[in-house]
């Protein structure tokens, strides 16, 4: 599989959660105000230029993992 | 045969939280930082493909090591309860939203995940999109999450949306 083709699919991947949380909103109106601001904050941070900002700081902190130089964080999603 | 399968995945998965505990407790560097290796007990629903009814409702754990701001090991360990199937996954995850906010955050990564039942469950490299919500300051061992996975041998969608419990190692 090509770089593309991961990059394609991983494009995938966001746009599958995308539309599962609007289906899931979709069930409550309640829901919907959280469900569209956690869609907004998909679409930002997934935008082409977002990622390549992250991109390139994750190219560095691979160089500091592989250098022992650890400095961990709490992150949420990491517990999907 | 299927029973030794069975036993064969709860084994692995009971010497991979061993060895992630081991592991956190004896590296002196680790064991004084902040956490590096988190553990969460959690609960699921999964859902496949177009399908609106959840296929399962899932119990289990999940164990991820944040090594660097963007970067993090993660890995899951579920059991179906309607199925009766046995599911694990190993991954990365990379951070793509603001890395010093403990309470929501976003991640893109891939994952191999394998199955006790692969006809329910299929063995395959995922690509991952994962939300993480901390709702209540009051509450912050609860994370609400939702994971899109998209499987690059089947082509198929599936999703989990469910709540975690982080569990304090000594």
């Amino acid at each position: 599989m090509s770089i593309l083709d991961l990059l394609s699919k991983a494009g995938l991947a966001v746009a599958e959660l995308r539309e599962f949380i609007l289906r899931a909103a979709a069930l409550s109106p309640d829901l919907s105000d959280q469900a569209n601001a956690l869609v907004k904050a998909l679409d930002a941070a997934t935008s082409p230029e977002q990622l390549a900002i992250v991109g390139q700081a994750i190219l560095a902190e691979l160089g500091d993992i592989g250098r022992g130089k650890l400095d961990g964080r709490s992150h949420p999603s990491d517990a999907a | 045969m299927e029973q030794m399968k069975k036993d064969f995945w709860l084994m692995t998965c009971i010497i991979v939280i061993l060895a992630a505990a081991l592991f956190y407790l004896t590296v002196p560097k680790l064991a004084h930082a902040d956490p590096v290796i988190r553990t969460f007990a959690g609960v699921n629903g999964i859902w496949i493909a177009d399908d609106a009814r959840p296929a399962d409702f899932e119990l289990g754990a999940n164990a991820a090591a944040s090594l660097s701001p963007h970067v993090s090991a993660v890995g899951a360990l579920y059991y179906g309860i309607q199925h009766s199937y046995v599911r694990g996954s190993v991954g990365a995850r990379f951070t793509v939203t603001d890395v010093d906010n403990p309470n929501f955050s976003i991640g893109l990564g891939g994952s191999y995940n394998a199955s006790t039942e692969p006809a329910i469950r299929p063995e395959e490299w995922c690509l991952d999109a994962a939300v993480g919500w901390r709702p209540w300051v009051q509450q912050p061992r609860i994370t609400l999450i939702a994971l899109g996975q998209y499987g690059t041998k089947t082509s198929e969608a599936s999703y989990i949306a469910g709540a975690r419990y982080t569990l304090q190692l000594p």
